[in-house]
């Protein structure tokens, strides 16, 4: 305790504290700009850290990873364009919410929960990061493939009317996720002759066309149709009672996003989806979800940023970056002279507690900056239409250009953006495209590498005790789903 | 009638992944899939992609099934008319949704040749006259304010070149 005091004290330096406000606006614009990621911000600015102090520096990149990571829900709460893949399941409530009038409670929520998750990853952090991280080496590619399937398995949760139209929805997600190359051998698959099209579809791309164009279509017709604008009278905040309220919810979340986190390269995007398939499979209302209700917007935010706490984890104790926001932090922290790995929390526990203390100042700027823009991010919905069309338009086109600098991609989010509308129009939900794409790769990797390693045989995928506790889980979603699917069947038959 | 013109389109759109579900197959089969060749138990390349495509496959016949209707208490003929005339209406009332996802499929290949900003201000004046009833000097202020705002913002303070 003593230690992160100390660390918490190194903080308080103008210098120390004024960059890390900076670091934290950086991140929350950089996360809310669609096209504009944490990873963006904090390569901007690491050249700026070296020559720095270690307590000024390494802090500023901590901010603006954790603003980052909370900034995607900004614009995934009110113009349905999440700024970030991670956020791409707050839209699912998020927006619904903002379109009732309430986008202040959304954007609360938003805050506290990642406010929440955040703080809980850290604390994980310091408690037990060289237990998680030995836990997470433990993880070779049958225990990834056990936990990915359980992520498949939490598509069924996303379904709207139909299972069946969910499913094929996740299918055309994985088949997304064949074309390039291939994840094992690196050998092209359905690149149909483009060369743009062997290092596959970005996510981000993806979730612009699914989302933020679909959205637009979406706005279109509402004008034609001269649907009445959105009435906000007061801009209202989520009362801590009833934020507080789903307490299970955040701890359960919080843990998924953390336990996530602390796995190397998977990711706060699958984190999201996760939570959020389980609280609605778990919620005694899963009807409700998709209508904008607090638990869904609690459930992502809180797992997504919660995973900024995970990834340290195996970064700090094993030296193994989870994700490209830790590996560019690794990379900064090589240069400063600290070597992570397993002998950092003997070696260098001093600028252990600076990162733990600077990753719990972070969350608690995250939220005072949050909390304080509820009121000017919402003056977004006052917009016209027409005008927000054509804004979400303009940022989303640069935003799928500024990734990788290829026109390629905008052309990519434009025929998704209208794919996307047309399954909406099908009934068929967009969801389990996005989160098919996430895990496909991992599946597909961790399914083949293990398949290499047993000559073939499935014996050794039933004799990991882990791999064997995500199956059992896997056999209680399943179980679930059929209940779920009889219930729906016995309400239909019952309104019949 | 709503029911079974919902089933009618559910038909439809199992029949549209059933065979978009056999294109990818036959697709998946034309790749080289080196099945071991690096180590005996690697499925291949096209093991993943043919797979998916019989999931869908097999997804799209129960589609199909549950929404099949015997012909004999359809009357096909004049539930295609009703279809036809309302999908006739439907593009006639969102004409201009058309035109904007026209304007957008066009947006990428005229980007590269007269660069970001002639096409975004062309886009942005053509977009906002389609859907507001603004007059044009305030559609082009509208305009070339937030499009000149976005060049400046992402090519000066974010140093990501436009093109």
């Amino acid at each position: 305790m003593a230690g992160f005091i100390g660390g918490l004290m190194a903080l308080f330096s103008l210098k120390a504290f004024g960059l890390m406000c900076v670091g934290m606006l950086t991140g929350i614009i950089f996360g809310a700009l669609p096209g504009l990621t944490a990873v963006m911000a904090i390569a901007l600015l690491m050249p700026l850290t070296f020559f720095m102090p270690l307590n000024v520096g390494l802090p500023m990149l901590l901010a603006v990873y954790c603003g980052g990571i909370y900034g995607g829900s900004i614009t995934a709460c009110l113009i349905r364009t999440p700024g970030t893949p991670a956020s791409a399941a707050t839209t699912l409530e998020g927006y619904p919410m903002a379109q009732k009038g309430r986008p202040g409670e959304a954007l609360s929520t938003a805050v506290w929960a990642s406010w929440f998750g955040g703080v809980f990853s850290v604390i994980c952090l310091t408690f037990f990061a060289p237990l998680l991280g030995k836990a997470a080496l433990a993880f070779g590619p049958i225990e990834y493939f056990a936990l990915i399937l359980v992520g498949i398995i939490l598509i069924g949760y996303l379904s709207g009317k139909s299972m069946v139209k969910s499913l094929i929805a996740a299918s055309i997600g994985f088949l997304m996720a064949s074309i390039g190359l291939d994840p094992v051998l690196g050998l092209p698959r359905f690149h149909f002759g483009n060369v743009n099209l062997y290092s596959g579809i970005s996510i981000i791309p993806t979730v612009i066309g699914l989302f933020a164009f679909c959205e637009v279509f979406n706005m279109i017709k509402k004008i034609n149709e001269q649907e009445a604008e959105i009435r906000i009278d007061q801009i209202r905040y989520i009362k801590l009672r009833e934020f507080f309220g789903c307490a299970k919810n955040l701890i359960k979340s919080s843990l998924i996003g953390t336990v996530i986190g602390s796995i190397p390269a998977v990711g706060s995007s699958t984190a999201g989806w996760l939570a959020y398939g389980e609280e609605k499979r778990s919620s005694k209302h899963p009807e409700l979800f998709g209508t904008g209700i607090v638990d869904g917007i609690v459930a992502v935010e809180s797992a997504n940023n919660a995973v900024t706490g995970g990834a340290l984890i195996p970064l700090l104790s094993l030296g193994i970056p989870g994700d490209p926001v830790t590996a560019i932090l690794l990379g900064g922290l090589i240069i400063q002279g600290i070597r992570p790995g397993p002998t950092f929390f003997i070696k260098s526990m001093d600028t252990g507690y600076i990162i733990f203390a600077a990753m719990f100042l972070a969350n608690f700027l995250m939220l005072f900056f949050g909390l304080a823009g509820v009121k000017f991010f919402t003056k977004a919905l006052r917009i016209p239409k027409s005008i927000l069309a054509m804004v979400i338009f303009i940022l989303s086109i640069v935003g799928c250009y500024a990734i990788n600098n290829n026109i390629f991609d905008v052309k990519i989010a434009v025929i998704l953006g209208i794919v996307a509308y047309i399954l909406e129009k099908w009934e068929i939900p967009i969801p389990p495209v996005v989160l098919a794409l996430v895990l496909a790769p991992m599946f597909e990797q961790n399914l083949r590498r293990a398949l290499i390693m047993t000559d073939g045989s499935i014996i050794p995928f039933f004799t990991s005790p882990i791999a064997i506790g995500f199956y059992l889980f896997s056999i209680l979603l399943i179980y679930g789903l059929v209940r779920k699917e009889q219930k729906t069947k016995a309400t239909i038959a019952q309104t019949k | 009638v709503g029911e079974m013109e919902r089933r009618f389109k559910d038909f439809c759109i199992g029949i549209i992944f059933f065979l978009f579900g056999i294109y990818v197959f036959f697709e998946s089969a034309r790749i080289a899939s080196f099945e071991s060749a690096v180590a005996a138990g690697d499925p291949g390349v096209a093991f993943f992609p043919k797979w998916i495509s019989i999931f869908l496959i097999i997804l799209s016949i129960i589609l199909i099934v549950k929404n099949f209707q015997r012909p004999v208490k359809t009357d096909w003929t004049a539930l295609l008319k009703k279809i036809w005339g309302r999908t006739m209406n439907r593009i006639k009332a969102n004409l201009n949704l058309l035109c904007c996802m026209g304007l957008l499929a066009l947006y990428p290949y005229a980007v590269t040749k007269t660069g970001y900003l002639a096409t975004s201000i062309v886009f942005s004046v053509l977009l906002l006259k389609l859907l507001s009833t603004y007059n044009w000097i305030k559609v082009l202020l509208v305009a070339n304010i937030f499009v000149f705002a976005c060049y400046g913002i992402f090519t000066y303070l974010f140093s990501v070149p436009l093109p």
